[in-house]
C-alpha cells in the first residue's frame, strides 16, 4: 500500500490544491479577523457578535467549505480524470488489482485533506487566538469549554467533508462533468454553511447527517468503479 | 504453446454486432496481424483480449487460463497499447515508465523482475534517450508511439496487443519497429497488432486475419498471401477488408 500511496503522489499535480489551501486558510483569517473586529465595535445588535466562540465558529465553517472545495478539486484529479475519456485505458492497464488501487486513491485523498484540513484549521485558530488575546479578549465562557466545542466542530467537518465531497464526486462522475460536481459542492456548502452557524451540537448534528447521507454515494461510486471498462 | 484463444467472441453496441463470434488463436513467437476497415472491430477485438472490456459471449484464454479469472493481474504478462497511446501528461518519459514499471513490480512477485535500471536501455531502444526529461504532453504521435513501445517491452510479457503502432512513424521508425517486433517473436513473445498500411503487414507479419462485418473474411499465412506477388496480396487483403 506504501508503493501505490508513493505513486499516486507521483501521479497527482499536488501544487494547485496546496496553493487552494493555502487560499483558504488566507480567506478563514480574513473573514474571521472581520468578525473577531465586529465583536469589538459597540452598538451590536446580535450578542452573539461578541463572543469568541461564535468567530471561531464562523472561521471553521469558512474552513469547511473552502477544503471542500480544494478535496473535490484533488478527486478531480485522482477519481475523474483517470477514469473518463482516454486516460481510462491508462488507468484499466495498471496490473493491480481495482479494489487496492481505490484504497490507495481514498486513503491519499483522505490523507492529504485531513492533514491540510487539520494544518489549516490549526493555524487559523491559533493566529484568531493570538490576535484576540493582543486586542483583549472576547472570550467570555471558559477555555474548557471553547476548546471541546472547537474539538466538536474538527471532528464533524470532517466527517462532513467526507460527506460533502461523497455526494459532489458521485453525482459528478455519474454525469461524467466536473462542471456539475462543483455545481452540486457549492450548493451543498451554502445551505450548510448556512446551518452552520446555528449553535455547535446542531452545526454537529447537520455535518453527521451529511457524512451519513454520503456513504450510499460513496458505495455507488466505488461499485461503478470497480465495474469500469473500456467503451 | 498457446499464448492466446479466444472463442465465439460476440460484442454489441447500442443494439449493433461489432463482432459476431470470432475465434483467434496465437501461438509462442508468432506474429498476427489485424486489418480492417476502420469500425471494422479491430480496436474493439483487442480490447476484449487484453481484459478491458468485457464480451457479450465468447471466452478469451490467456496461457491457458481465461482471462476473465486472471484479469487485471494477466496485464502484468502483457504489453497493450490500445488507441492512442495514454501517459501521464505532465511527466516526462522516464518517469512515465518508472511508474508504469513500480506496478508491475508489484503485480509481477514471482514472475520476473523488473529492472528499473533498464529504463535507459528501453528509452535508447525506442531512440527516446535525448528527450527522456521532457514532459510526454509535448511529445508528437510518432514519440508516443515509440513510448508506447517502450512501455510494453519493459516487462518481457508474453504477449503484445499492439493497436496501430505504425500510427504517426516516419519510414525509418517504421522500419526499426518491424525489427523490433521481430526480435521480440524471436525471442519468444506473441504478438497481435492492427494496422492500416497493408505492405508493412505483409512485411512484419506470420499470418493476417481480416475482420470485415464483425466476421473473420480472410485468415492466411504471409507466405500464402505473398505467393500471388505483393500486388495480387494486397488485393486479396482488400478484397477481404471490403468483405
Amino acid at each position: 500500500m506504501k508503493t501505490l500511496l508513493k505513486l499516486e503522489l507521483k501521479k497527482t499535480r499536488l501544487w494547485p490544491c496546496i496553493l487552494g489551501g493555502l487560499a483558504v486558510v488566507a480567506a478563514a483569517l480574513a473573514l474571521g479577523g472581520m468578525f473577531l473586529a465586529i465583536g469589538h465595535t459597540s452598538g451590536r445588535s446580535d450578542p452573539r457578535l461578541s463572543s469568541l466562540a461564535f468567530v471561531l465558529q464562523m472561521a471553521m465553517v469558512i474552513l469547511l467549505v473552502g477544503f471542500s472545495l480544494v478535496a473535490a478539486a484533488l478527486c478531480n484529479l485522482v477519481f475523474i480524470d483517470p477514469y473518463t475519456g482516454r486516460n481510462l485505458a491508462l488507468t484499466l492497464s495498471c496490473p493491480i488489482p481495482r479494489d487496492r488501487i481505490l484504497l490507495a486513491k481514498l486513503i491519499f485523498v483522505g490523507l492529504f485533506t485531513t492533514l491540510s484540513y487539520l494544518a489549516g484549521t490549526a493555524i487559523t485558530l491559533t493566529v484568531l487566538l493570538l490576535v484576540d488575546r493582543l486586542v483583549g479578549s472576547l472570550g467570555t465562557g471558559s477555555p474548557g469549554s471553547l476548546f471541546g466545542q472547537v474539538l466538536l466542530m474538527m471532528v464533524t467537518s470532517l466527517a462532513g467533508l467526507v460527506g460533502l465531497v461523497g455526494i459532489a464526486l458521485s453525482l459528478g462522475f455519474w454525469r461524467r462533468s466536473l462542471p456539475i460536481m462543483f455545481a452540486v459542492l457549492l450548493l451543498l456548502d451554502a445551505v450548510v454553511g448556512n446551518l452552520l452557524s446555528l449553535s455547535p451540537p446542531l452545526s454537529a448534528l447537520v455535518l453527521l447527517i451529511i457524512f451519513l447521507a454520503s456513504l450510499p454515494a460513496w458505495w455507488l461510486l466505488h461499485r461503478t468503479l470497480m465495474k469500469i471498462e473500456l467503451p | 504453446m498457446k499464448v492466446l484463444e479466444a472463442d465465439g467472441i460476440v460484442q454489441v453496441f447500442e443494439g449493433r454486432e461489432v463482432l459476431a463470434g470470432l475465434d483467434l488463436t496465437l501461438g509462442q513467437g508468432e506474429i498476427l496481424g489485424l486489418l480492417g476497415a476502420n469500425g471494422a472491430g479491430k480496436s474493439t477485438l483487442l480490447k476484449i483480449l487484453s481484459g478491458m472490456q468485457r464480451p457479450v459471449s465468447g471466452r478469451v484464454r490467456f496461457l491457458g487460463k481465461p482471462l476473465s479469472e486472471g484479469y487485471p493481474g494477466s496485464l502484468a504478462r502483457m504489453g497493450v497499447s490500445i488507441n492512442e497511446p495514454v501517459f501521464y501528461e505532465s511527466l516526462s518519459a522516464r518517469e512515465n515508465l518508472e511508474i508504469d514499471l513500480a506496478y508491475l513490480s508489484l503485480a509481477n512477485a514471482g514472475h520476473r523482475a523488473v529492472e528499473s535500471a533498464g529504463i535507459s536501455q528501453l528509452l535508447e531502444k525506442v531512440g527516446l534517450t535525448a528527450d527522456s526529461a521532457t514532459a510526454v504532453g509535448r511529445y508528437s504521435m510518432g514519440m508516443r508511439q515509440r513510448l508506447a513501445l517502450a512501455r510494453c517491452m519493459g516487462h518481457h510479457p508474453d504477449l503484445y496487443l499492439l493497436d496501430e503502432p505504425l500510427n504517426g512513424l516516419d519510414p525509418i521508425a517504421i522500419g526499426q519497429l518491424r525489427d523490433s517486433l521481430r526480435n521480440l517473436a524471436a525471442q519468444g513473445s506473441a504478438i497481435l497488432f492492427s494496422s492500416h498500411i497493408l505492405s508493412e503487414v505483409l512485411h512484419t507479419a506470420d499470418r493476417v486475419m481480416v475482420i470485415a462485418g464483425g466476421r473473420v473474411s480472410l485468415r492466411a499465412s504471409v507466405p500464402e498471401l505473398l505467393s500471388k506477388g505483393q500486388e495480387g496480396a494486397e488485393q486479396t487483403l482488400i478484397k477481404a477488408m471490403e468483405g
